[in-house]
Parts: C-alpha cells; sequence; structure tokens
C-alpha cells in the first residue's frame, strides 16, 4: 500500500468514526467554543505562514479548518 | 481460574488480496458515511434524536413518570397544579395592571446596555422558573434588530422561555462567557482594518520587510463576509546560493494583493478568493472557492475546498515570452468535530497538484567529478566548493510534476482563561520527501484586555529520492561528461529539522460599545539544520509582527 492509500484510508477511517464521537452540544453550551482563539483556522498570520511554506519542504494542513463553533 | 485463550489463526494473504479487502471496506465504509449525510441533509428533524426535543423529551418523560406515581404522589401533583394556576391567575392581573406600560423587553435597548449586559446569541441563558408556571419567562433581549433575523431562522439558538418545564426546572449549565469574545462578537455588519509592518532577517543574509493592509467588513449574524489586503515584499539577498553563483546582493519588491468572501445560506456556507502576486520575475494568479456544510446542530461540519494557482517564472533580465508556466491545483477535504464543551478538533487532507516548470531559473548545481562527491562533506563552504568543482555547472532541474499530500489533525481546548491548540501534519509527496510537523500554543489571559501566548513549532523532513549534496558527472561512452537528469540546491528538497520558538501579546486599546482597537505583537526565532546540504550546515532566523487592527 503506497502512502497515497494510506493517507487516503486514513482519511475516509476518520471521516466514518468522527460522527460517533461527536458531542450534541445546544448553542448555550458552547460559550467556550465562542472564543476567538477557540476557531481552527490557522493562528499564524500570513507572514509566518509564508516563511514556513519556504523554509519547509511540506505544504498544507494549515488554515483550512471551517465551522464547529456554531456561533451563527 | 484458567482463562480460556483462543487464537485465531489467519492464514497468510498476499499484499494484492489485503489491498482488495481494503478497498471493499473503504467503498463500503464511504458509502454507509454518504448514506448518513443524505439522511441528516434530507430529514434533519428525523435524524435528530428524540432528546433534542426538550418539550418532546419532557413531556413524554413526565407522562411514563406519572403512570408510576403513587397516590400520596398524585395528590401533591394536585395541589400543585392549584398553586400553580391561582399563581398564573395573579399574574394574569398583574400583567393586565401593567399593560399600559412598555415591558423590560420594550425598554432595555442594545445600546443602552452596558457591554458586559448585551448577551451574545451564544451566550444568552434562559433563567429558571418554577415547574408547571403557566407564565412566560422573559429571556434577554437580542441587543439590537439585526440580531432578530438569527433568532428566528434559529429557533435552536434560544430554548424559548416557558414551553418546556424540564428546561425551566433543570437549567442549563452555561459555559464561562469568553473574556474576549463578547467584545469581539458583534451583531450587524462590522468593519475591520488592520495595519502591519513584518520583518524578517536570517543568518543566510535575506531580510524581508513587508507592511500589509488588509480590511473587510463581516456581518456574523447575517453570516457574510468580504476582505481585501495588499502588501509589499521589499527583500533583500546576499544568500551563499546568490554568492555561489558569484552574482551581486540584489534587491526586489513583491506586490501581493487578494479579496476573498463568503456567505451562509444555512446549513450551507460558500467562499471564494483570488490573489495576485506580482514580482519582476514572478507572476502569480490564484483564485479558488470554499464549501462547508453545517450537519448535526453545527456540531459536525465537513467542508471543501479547491484553488488554482497559475503562474509564470522567468527572469528579470528575459522578456515575458520566454518565461515559464506552472500551475497549481489544490484540494482540500476536511472536518471539524465539536468533541466537548471545551474542545474542538478537526482532520484535514490536503492534496496539491503541481505541473510545469518547478525548478528556479537563478539556480546552478555545482558538478563534481565521477566518484568525487564522497570527500565532499556537509556544510563545504563556498570557496572550497569552487575549488573542487567542475567547471560544468549546469542549471537545475527536477520533474515538472509533484503531487503533494498532507493529512493534518487540529485540537483546541478552551479552559477558563486559557487556550490550547495542538496541530499535526502528516506530509508525503511523490518526490519522495516525507515530512512531520508539530506545532503547539498556549494563549492566556494575562488580564481583560491582555492576552500573552509562546508558541512553538517542529519541523523534521527527509530528503527527496534525487537529492544528492554533491552531484557527479556521470561518463559517457564516448569519454565525454554527462549531467544527471534531475539535480537540485534547493536545500528544502533535503532532510532538515526546524525548531522554531515565538511567542505574541495581543493588547486591548479600546474595546465597545465604541471601536476595539488592539494592538498585536509576535515574534518567531527559528533554527534549521540542515544535515546533508553544501554551504550551510544551519541557519538561524527571525520573524516579527507588528499590527494595529481595528473594528467599527
Amino acid at each position: 500500500m503506497t502512502v497515497v492509500q494510506l493517507l487516503r484510508s486514513s482519511l475516509l477511517l476518520v471521516l466514518i468514526v468522527s460522527p460517533a464521537g461527536c458531542a450534541r452540544l445546544k448553542p448555550y453550551e458552547r460559550g467556550k467554543l465562542a472564543h476567538p482563539t477557540m476557531l481552527l483556522g490557522d493562528l499564524s498570520r500570513a507572514g509566518p505562514a509564508h516563511v514556513y511554506a519556504i523554509h519547509e519542504g511540506a505544504v498544507g494542513g494549515d488554515s483550512g479548518a471551517k465551522g464547529g463553533c456554531g456561533c451563527n | 481460574m484458567k482463562v480460556p485463550l483462543v487464537v485465531i489463526r489467519v492464514p497468510k494473504a498476499d499484499a494484492a488480496a489485503i489491498e482488495s479487502s481494503c478497498r471493499v471496506v473503504v467503498v463500503r465504509s464511504f458509502a454507509v458515511l454518504l448514506l448518513i449525510l443524505g439522511v441528516q441533509i434530507a430529514w434533519p428533524a428525523a435524524a435528530a434524536p428524540a432528546s433534542q426535543d426538550p418539550v418532546a423529551d419532557n413531556s413524554s418523560g413526565s407522562r411514563a413518570k406519572a403512570r408510576k406515581r403513587s397516590p400520596k404522589a398524585k395528590k401533591s401533583t394536585a395541589q400543585a397544579r392549584k398553586r400553580s394556576a391561582a399563581r398564573a391567575r395573579k399574574g394574569s392581573r398583574a400583567r393586565a395592571k401593567k399593560s399600559s406600560k412598555p415591558s423590560v423587553l420594550d425598554v432595555v435597548a442594545a445600546d443602552q446596555l452596558a457591554p458586559a449586559d448585551v448577551p451574545n446569541a451564544q451566550e444568552v441563558e434562559t433563567p429558571p422558573a418554577e415547574a408547571g408556571s403557566a407564565e412566560p419567562v422573559p429571556i434577554a433581549s437580542p441587543p439590537s434588530a439585526a440580531l432578530q433575523p438569527a433568532l428566528v431562522t434559529e429557533p435552536s439558538l434560544l430554548p424559548v422561555a416557558g414551553t418546556s418545564g424540564r428546561a425551566m426546572s433543570e437549567p442549563p449549565v452555561r459555559d464561562a462567557p469568553p473574556a474576549a469574545s463578547s467584545s469581539r462578537t458583534r451583531s450587524g455588519p462590522a468593519a475591520h482594518v488592520s495595519l502591519e509592518t513584518s520583518g524578517y532577517l536570517d543568518s543566510d543574509h535575506v531580510s524581508v520587510l513587508s507592511p500589509t493592509v488588509s480590511a473587510g467588513l463581516t456581518d456574523d449574524v447575517s453570516g457574510w463576509s468580504v476582505n481585501g489586503h495588499y502588501l509589499v515584499d521589499v527583500v533583500s539577498a546576499a544568500s551563499v546560493d546568490i554568492v555561489s553563483t558569484a552574482s551581486p546582493h540584489w534587491t526586489e519588491v513583491r506586490h501581493a494583493g487578494g479579496v476573498s468572501g463568503s456567505a451562509a445560506f444555512e446549513p450551507v456556507t460558500l467562499g471564494a478568493s483570488a490573489v495576485i502576486s506580482r514580482e519582476p520575475d514572478y507572476l502569480s494568479i490564484t483564485g479558488g472557492g470554499t464549501l462547508s456544510l453545517d450537519l448535526l446542530d453545527k456540531n459536525l461540519t465537513p467542508y471543501l475546498a479547491f484553488s488554482r494557482e497559475q503562474d509564470s517564472v522567468g527572469r528579470t533580465d528575459l522578456p515575458h515570452e520566454y518565461w515559464h508556466s506552472k500551475h497549481v491545483n489544490s484540494l482540500q477535504l476536511g472536518l471539524t468535530v465539536v468533541l466537548s464543551r471545551s474542545m474542538i478538533g478537526s482532520i484535514q487532507w490536503d492534496g496539491s497538484f503541481e505541473r510545469g516548470y518547478l525548478a528556479k531559473p537563478y539556480r546552478y548545481v555545482p558538478l563534481f567529478a565521477p566518484g568525487q562527491a564522497a570527500e565532499i562533506p556537509a556544510g563545504t563552504s563556498v570557496e572550497e566548493v569552487n575549488r573542487l568543482r567542475l567547471s560544468l555547472r549546469p542549471s537545475e532541474q527536477v520533474p515538472d510534476a509533484r503531487d503533494r499530500h498532507a493529512l493534518s489533525v487540529h485540537l483546541a481546548h478552551r479552559a477558563d482563561a486559557s487556550t490550547l491548540r495542538l496541530d499535526e501534519r502528516l506530509y508525503a509527496d511523490d518526490w519522495g520527501v516525507r515530512a512531520l510537523t508539530s506545532e503547539l500554543r498556549y494563549i492566556f489571559d494575562v488580564r481583560r484586555r491582555l492576552e500573552l501566548w509562546p508558541h512553538l513549532r517542529h519541523h523534521i523532513q527527509g530528503a527527496a529520492r534525487f537529492w544528492r549534496r554533491a552531484y557527479e558527472a556521470i561518463p559517457g561512452p564516448d569519454g565525454a561528461l554527462g549531467v544527471p537528469v534531475f539535480r537540485t540546491g534547493n536545500r528544502e528538497l533535503g532532510p532538515l529539522q526546524i525548531i522554531t520558538l515565538g511567542g505574541g501579546v495581543r493588547l486591548g486599546l479600546a474595546e465597545p460599545p465604541g471601536n476595539r482597537w488592539d494592538l498585536v505583537f509576535e515574534f518567531d526565532a527559528g533554527r534549521t539544520s540542515f544535515s546533508d546540504a553544501l554551504y550551510v550546515s544551519e541557519r538561524f532566523m527571525g520573524y516579527s509582527t507588528l499590527a494595529v487592527e481595528a473594528t467599527f
């Protein structure tokens, strides 16, 4: 199994398993989740993110996460 | 007592059979996932468990309990009902007397509330009331009319007072309101402007100064936003790669600008962005879109993003028609999951598919005589390399296609006055580079308007398959020397390790009810170890940003 296949299978596996571990929170239980530092987007500013991208031979994995807080 | 041990012998299967089985499992699992998502989208009400509806849950629970009650309990229940009815009648008379006066809900306008009293949509809490009371308990008023549509379109945001005996008798435990979010989250459109200046300096004599301005409009309630940014990079370099080719120190200016926007159409949120970057020898245009879907009362959010980057790569002394082209298609697939009241996580796959000219036109590779490379140790100086190398010095050449994949996990945990962020990324590409990146950030509220955070990032990677510390010429049948098909001087394709330590501070200069002003300072210091490269074996760098942010 190649690395690509491994990554693909791992992703699918987690996608399938994750809903089972998902908490069903009410809006009034999201006080902590609504904090700005809890938004899963990349916390690094564009500058540092650019530096990391240039210095590291790897890309991806940053600034992607959307949603979750359910604020609005 | 002996526990019987059951041993299951699994017959040996060849790799093809295992892979085939895995494929079947994956395909089936994916089909099940699609089915679950389909059901959730098509019948959200049916898919929601009964406990999601406090009224129904309470009524059915009450009925079940009522059937089991003893006569004594029934008697006390009847008395309670009488008391409740009497209280309701009394309440009605009282309301009739007050009907000529405006209610609290009418009088208290958001603008008249102190900041701490303005309820956030997430923070509004229904006060507890007596079970069985027929009198509706007033809930906190929305801060402005702009918030009203959200309350109407998202009934689940606020439990309706007085409709559920259980909801009233068992008041929800509200999480501690975030110190900063209440002031950062506003109702109605908010404009934000940011001015920042960043500086980069490393031990390889490269310095970059980047002033940036960004602005945008965001309406948290309606769920739309538009943003724009413009930055200028002033790069000054006299790195070892430049020195090794006897090129002079150079300074270059890059301009980059971008716009982005997003809009929410419950449960879908759509986004789009475009960026253009221009420098004397490089032009890059990128466009992309995002789609996210809120499921399970916004506790589960799958998202998808796509972008295409079209680049032109040249040299300052070359006419544009001789420039090379390159394009990158990027795909991102992720899932954000609310794990608990204080923890949220996401898993994400990134695919980046690069095609075209992927080398650097200024980069030349020193070539050594056959059998000589082993004698060139890592970190050999420019002077020594120039003394030992052949006169032949080819330009860099790498494959014209690269498929890159990253699997990342992000976790955020909020304590009472601090947030812990953990990020982990696994990376692999078809050039043979494998990497692991870990990042940790601990943000804590020192005071009401003061946040501090230390930051740690670690990156380790292996080399590309065609990476050589020193490339050797290849002797041909006629005695002439040839060059390796693929050769690179890009140290970021070799084995390396980077440790970055830093931190930041956010100071609130002013906050609502007026405009919000923040001062942010961040600093990172890093060390890169190149274990198998010429010229340098380590590089130190420093990066700092000073920003002023305002929200109106």
